[in-house]
């Protein structure tokens, strides 16, 4: 195509020295990071305050135990009081701090009590704690090692799901590549869809499009922008991707949630079944949003119209998402195969299918050819459209007569 | 035909119908290699979309459009430079990369050098790295003419060329219209400037409601008339149109 490489070259040069890419490229996994650091620091304070708020050390307490259970450690600081009245009449005058009562019939009906009186003004102040380890550590001092932990609940459960063949299912490790490629698309989605839309607005709008329609054929110029804006958008990918990667390396001492990264990593199955339908499923799927985004970009004279249409792509691209239940089942229902082959709601319904492992290698390959070839026309049309109406500066397109092939 | 016949442009029986309007009536014309043409006609009487479906952006309802003897395609090359009446750019670019690329998509072996020398001639070589938004109006026209003459084109369309220019700007264009027809380039200019086209024009041709009401040289066509002066034949074919 004559002068393809001109436009391709020429669109990515422009974006790449813009600012707003690298911004978007760089903020989003700076705010991740940012994110992580920040709550892991906000949560670290926020219960070293309530640790604060309960520690009893350096407090005066003392404790009414009329069950007998209670056995205070020998380096204990808690004092006992024989009578709760006594007790209760030490705190009142702030000569205990903290007054622990156990009673005989300790139940839900007849509960422990805890009383008070501190200096401290602190909305986490609670001291409930303090007596429930007391109380822990004397229960498990009567029990067996085994009844300890089971009553503790601190024990650990490892579970292994076997299929057919008798082998480990590792049905996380089978599913992170299609789980990854969901979280891409969306990425993409998010991060470019605004700017496919107006990739085609900008000729219109500052009436470019006939020095540059005389220069080159509509369809390069569409086909142009189309390829740069997709290598810009993996681009992108790439450079949020390096966080991970980075991460990765050092996985062993990383861990989210609980999880030591270190530990699922090995798990990951590369399956190149997988991975070859997968990245189809993306690239096609992103060749189909790019293609819409342009198409409603022809179609509208100005930034302003255009905004107004994204919202129904983005209802497309959420809508699978409200039909959730259908995606999880292993026995696919109607609609199931309904969002899963309408080429709009195709690419979330069968991403999602593939990150809940639930889509048939034959569903992937039929949903990618309908993707596919969904993608080709709806750019097929942005290129009718953009060459019936690229001198149409201020009128919004009728589709209906471009189709037609009227004026 | 082939590109040693006369005709640098050929149209024959041009029909163009927008919605249920006919705009333009079984028209018919050439111009010849090397002569400068005027398109001359009110607003909306067919001028632009004569040339917008020349150049291809218009698909035509019927007839043949013909430039060097071929339906009008941008692999042509550096064989047509226009000038819109709509004039943009990209206005977020620095001026050298926008001219760079459109040197590029126009052939130019080193379209860099070119610019420069182009720049520098209309006084914005300093300006290669300024954002065409940034520049004034008449800064703009400059680069856009630049574009425009972009690798000495055979065939210079011009739809109403000093609109919005300032004199300066004017005057340049003129020499430029004047250098590259001396090159033997043929132009086909859209004016409403009727002195211009007595200046400039070898023949032309009198659109009214997309119809040809006069054809020919312009000694013709004032013969045709009955009169000595174009304003006065214009204003006799156009005085009862509102929109002049």
């Amino acid at each position: 195509m004559y002068n393809l490489s001109n436009v391709v070259k020429f669109e990515i040069i422009r974006t790449l020295k813009k600012p707003s890419f690298w911004v978007a490229a760089i903020l989003l996994p700076l705010l991740l990071v940012g994110y992580v650091g920040i709550s892991g620091m906000m949560g670290y304070n926020a219960n070293k305050a309530i640790e604060e708020a309960g520690d009893i050390s350096g407090k005066k307490v003392a404790i009414t135990d009329d069950t007998g259970l209670v056995e205070l450690p020998k380096d204990s600081h808690i004092s006992i009081i024989k009578d709760k009245s006594i007790g209760l009449s030490k705190v009142k005058q702030g000569k205990i701090d903290i007054y622990y009562y156990v009673p005989k019939d300790l139940s839900n009906e007849h509960p422990a009590e805890v009383y008070t009186n501190t200096d401290s003004s602190s909305i986490f102040e609670n001291y409930d704690n303090g007596l429930r380890s007391l109380l822990m550590a004397s229960a498990l001092g009567h029990t067996t090692p085994v009844d300890a932990l089971v009553l503790s609940n601190t024990y650990q459960i490892k579970t292994t799901n076997f299929d057919q063949n008798g082998e480990d299912k590792n049905t996380l490790g089978k599913l992170t590549i299609p789980i990854i490629t969901l979280a891409i698309f969306y990425v993409l989605v998010c991060m470019f869809g605004n700017r496919l839309m107006m990739s085609t607005i900008e000729e219109k709008e500052n009436r470019i499009s006939e020095m540059i329609l005389t220069s080159i054929k509509s369809r390069t110029l569409i086909i142009g922008k189309i390829i740069s804006l997709i290598t810009l958008g993996f681009l992108q990918i790439l450079i949020l991707s390096i966080p991970i990667i980075v991460g990765y390396l050092n996985a062993k001492s990383i861990a989210v949630g609980g999880l030591n990264v270190g530990d699922i990593l090995p798990h990951i199955v590369f399956d190149p079944a997988t991975i070859t339908l997968s990245v189809l499923l993306l690239i096609s799927s992103y060749i189909l949003f790019t293609g819409l985004c342009v198409t409603i970009g022809t179609l509208v004279p100005s930034a302003k119209e255009a905004s107004n249409y994204m919202a129904v792509v983005m209802i497309l691209v959420i809508l699978p998402l409200f039909f959730l239940n259908s995606f999880i089942g292993q026995a696919p229902d109607t609609m199931t195969y309904i969002l899963s082959y309408f080429p709009f709601t195709a690419p979330i319904s069968l991403l999602l299918r593939g990150a809940f492992g639930t889509l048939p290698p034959l569903d992937a390959v039929i949903g990618i050819a309908i993707i596919s070839i969904s993608a080709a026309l709806v750019i097929a049309l942005a290129i009718k459209i953009f060459r019936s109406s690229a001198v149409e500066y201020t009128s919004k397109v009728n589709i209906l007569r471009v189709l037609r092939g009227d004026k | 035909m082939t590109s040693d016949a006369k005709e640098i442009i050929s149209v024959k029986n041009f029909r163009m119908i927008f919605g249920d309007k006919e705009v333009i009536k079984e028209l018919s014309f050439d111009v010849k290699k090397g002569e400068i043409f005027g398109l001359l006609g009110s607003n909306g009487s067919g001028k632009t979309t004569t040339i917008r479906a020349l150049l291809g952006l218009y698909q035509p309802t019927g007839g043949e459009l013909l430039v060097n003897g071929k339906k009008f395609s941008p692999e042509q090359g550096t064989v047509v430079g226009y000038l819109p009446e709509e004039r943009g750019l990209y206005t977020k670019e620095t001026v050298l990369d926008v001219m760079i690329y459109f040197g590029k998509l126009r052939g130019l072996a080193n379209p860099k050098a070119w610019s420069l020398k182009y720049l520098e001639r209309v006084g914005l070589v300093d300006k290669t790295k300024e954002k065409i938004g940034r520049l004034s109006s008449g800064q703009q026209q400059k680069v856009q003419l630049g574009i425009t003459i972009m690798g000495e084109p055979k065939l210079l369309i011009l739809d109403e060329p000093t609109k919005g220019f300032d004199p300066v700007n004017r005057r340049l264009l003129m020499e430029i219209i004047d250098e590259t027809h001396k090159k033997g380039a043929t132009i086909l200019m859209i004016t409403h400037y009727m002195d211009e086209v007595e200046r400039l024009c070898d023949r032309a041709l009198l659109l009214k409601d997309g119809a040809a009401r006069a054809y020919g040289t312009i000694a013709a066509i004032k013969k045709q008339f009955n009169s000595h002066n174009l304003d006065d034949i214009f204003v006799q074919i156009y005085g009862e149109d509102d929109d002049v």
